[in-house]
């Protein structure tokens, strides 16, 4: 009977150590605690927009440059300026320029260079991965799946429609002369230089119409 | 006498020591030149583009040296997970693979990492940065994007329309509905008024349109997530006498689909390049068995939209 007290304590004393030493959990809680974090493809577009586009643009070619380098020698331009995703015939780059606005229809404006020539510029229909694999510092090889990386080409088309396009519309008019950035595709067996399509990353009026 | 004896038992011991030694050395070398095995593990076999994938991988390592084998996972992972048993049992020398599931292939995949057979993978894709070597993949959203901005043109912004998902355990399904959506979604006179999976098979999305076409009389057009599913779906209008009114999109490339668009059946598809992709895979494989090691964790292969305009020039004869 003496002993019985001792037993008990002892019996108590092992359960404590059991209950401790079990961690009881919910197995939907055990998973989303150890799942990896979704990729957040908003987050991603938004630190390159703030850390990497300023200067890779202040780095971009100037368009008319470009275009002339890829008539005169176009394999060399093509591999310091353009970027490619895997393999493919189209490149990508990002560009920068001077223009003077001369016409304005639903999806684009009409850009006429310092040299003469005219490209577009896109104020709807910003789709595809121009900017994304244009600026060259997005690579695949970061991604988990290609879906993350196909979002950070939606997160960046839609900060081009959310923060770039409005102030376009709202504030350009035909005659206006324009400073620009963006990206633009080519193919680079048969480069159309006569219809270029670019997508805006930044664009200011400098001179308006008078 | 006797020593005469044992220096004769020694000469022949060692020239018959010499001689097993030589047979050695010429079976390692044998092993090195013809005994290299390569496995072509492939989803299904029931989907004539897989087949093509298949036999081009197959055909690709035999021209390199290797011989090669083709398992048919018949869109199982049980069955999947098997044949890498039997791939890793035997020893291969590199997988070349088509997965049934991007998050269910992924253990398949580090297992034979583990013992040492490399994997590369195929037109489909796992969720792992790194446990193939690498990963050669059709640019499934970039092709649906063209798709999509050609198929809000087609439809002037506005209309009603349904979409055929593909195999829901497959990224390129959700490649491709991400890719269209990204477009498509933007146009809030296109409405998708319903969508359903049809696992990339063309009897269940004939069924799969049939049903819709009952409960939903006013649809303008139809996306499929791949041609097969795209020739489905139009049986399924062809019998319920709504062609020409509803436009059909697929994907794939599938020689019937570009018959299909030459006759003005189907709409549109993008073009993949299963050859190209199977090829540099087995390509690949080839490189890394003779020490390359410097691979991309994806290697994405650019896809091309086919219409009624550019059909000509990716129709059999031509």
């Amino acid at each position: 009977m003496k002993r019985l007290p001792k037993i008990s304590i002892g019996i108590l004393l092992g359960l404590i150590l059991v209950y401790l030493s079990i961690d009881v959990q919910k197995l939907d809680h055990y998973k989303a605690k150890n799942q990896p974090k979704a990729f957040n493809a908003e987050h991603y577009a938004a630190k390159v927009w703030k850390e990497e586009i300023p200067e890779i643009l202040a780095n971009a070619p100037d368009i008319t440059e470009l275009i002339r380098n890829l008539e005169s020698r176009k394999e060399h331009t093509l591999t310091k300026y353009g970027h490619k995703l895997g393999i493919s015939k189209t490149c990508y780059f990002t560009v920068k320029g001077n223009a003077r606005v001369v016409s304005i229809d639903e999806e684009n404006l009409q850009l006429q260079l310092e040299d003469g020539r005219k490209v577009l510029l896109a104020t709807s229909f910003i789709f595809g991965n121009a900017i994304r694999d244009g600026l060259g510092v997005v690579s695949v090889d970061d991604f988990l799946n290609m879906t993350d990386f196909n979002n950070v080409s939606i997160a960046l088309n839609n900060r081009v429609k959310t923060q770039v396009i409005p102030d376009i519309k709202k504030s350009v008019k035909v005659g206006d002369q324009v400073v620009f950035a963006g990206a633009l595709a080519l193919n680079e067996t048969t480069p159309d230089l006569q219809n270029i399509r670019l997508i805006p990353l930044t664009l200011s009026v400098t001179h308006g119409k008078q | 006498m006797r020593n005469i004896h044992r220096l004769v038992v020694a000469v022949v011991f060692i020239l018959h020591l010499v001689g097993l030694s030589g047979c050695k050395l010429k079976t390692a070398q044998n092993n090195t030149a013809q005994h290299k095995n390569i496995a072509v593990v492939i989803s299904t076999l029931n989907n004539p583009w897989f087949v093509v994938l298949a036999e081009t991988a197959a055909e690709k390592a035999r021209e390199l040296g290797y011989r090669a084998t083709i398992f048919d996972s018949q869109n199982n992972s049980a069955k999947e997970a098997e044949h890498f048993d039997n791939i890793i049992a035997m020893g291969y020398n590199a997988i070349l693979f088509n997965p049934t599931d991007a998050d269910g292939s992924v253990l398949n995949v580090k297992r034979a990492k583990l013992a040492g057979i490399p994997t590369f993978c195929m037109d489909r894709e796992i969720n792992s940065k790194d446990a193939a070597v690498t990963q050669l993949l059709s640019d499934n959203f970039t092709g649906c994007v063209k798709l999509g901005q050609y198929f809000v043109r087609q439809m002037n912004k506005t209309g009603n329309y349904v979409e055929i998902l593909g195999l829901v355990g497959d990224n390129n399904t959700w490649n491709r509905s991400n890719g269209f959506h990204s477009v498509v979604d933007e146009f809030p006179d296109i409405k998708m008024v319903a969508q359903q999976s049809a696992d990339f098979d063309r009897n269940k999305a004939m069924e799969v349109m049939e049903t819709i076409l009952q409960a939903k009389p006013n649809i303008d057009a139809v996306f499929c997530g791949n041609d097969a599913m795209a020739m489905g779906a139009y049986q399924a209008i062809l019998a319920a006498g709504k062609t020409g009114k509803i436009k059909v999109f697929g994907f794939d490339g599938a020689e019937d689909a570009m018959q299909g668009i030459a006759d003005r059946k189907i709409t549109a598809t993008v073009m993949q390049f299963p050859v190209l992709m199977a090829q540099t895979s087995a390509i690949m494989a080839d490189a890394y068995i003779k020490g390359e090691r410097d691979f991309p964790s994806r290697t994405p292969i650019e896809v091309e939209l086919v219409t009624f305009e550019n059909v000509r020039q990716y129709l059999p004869q031509n």
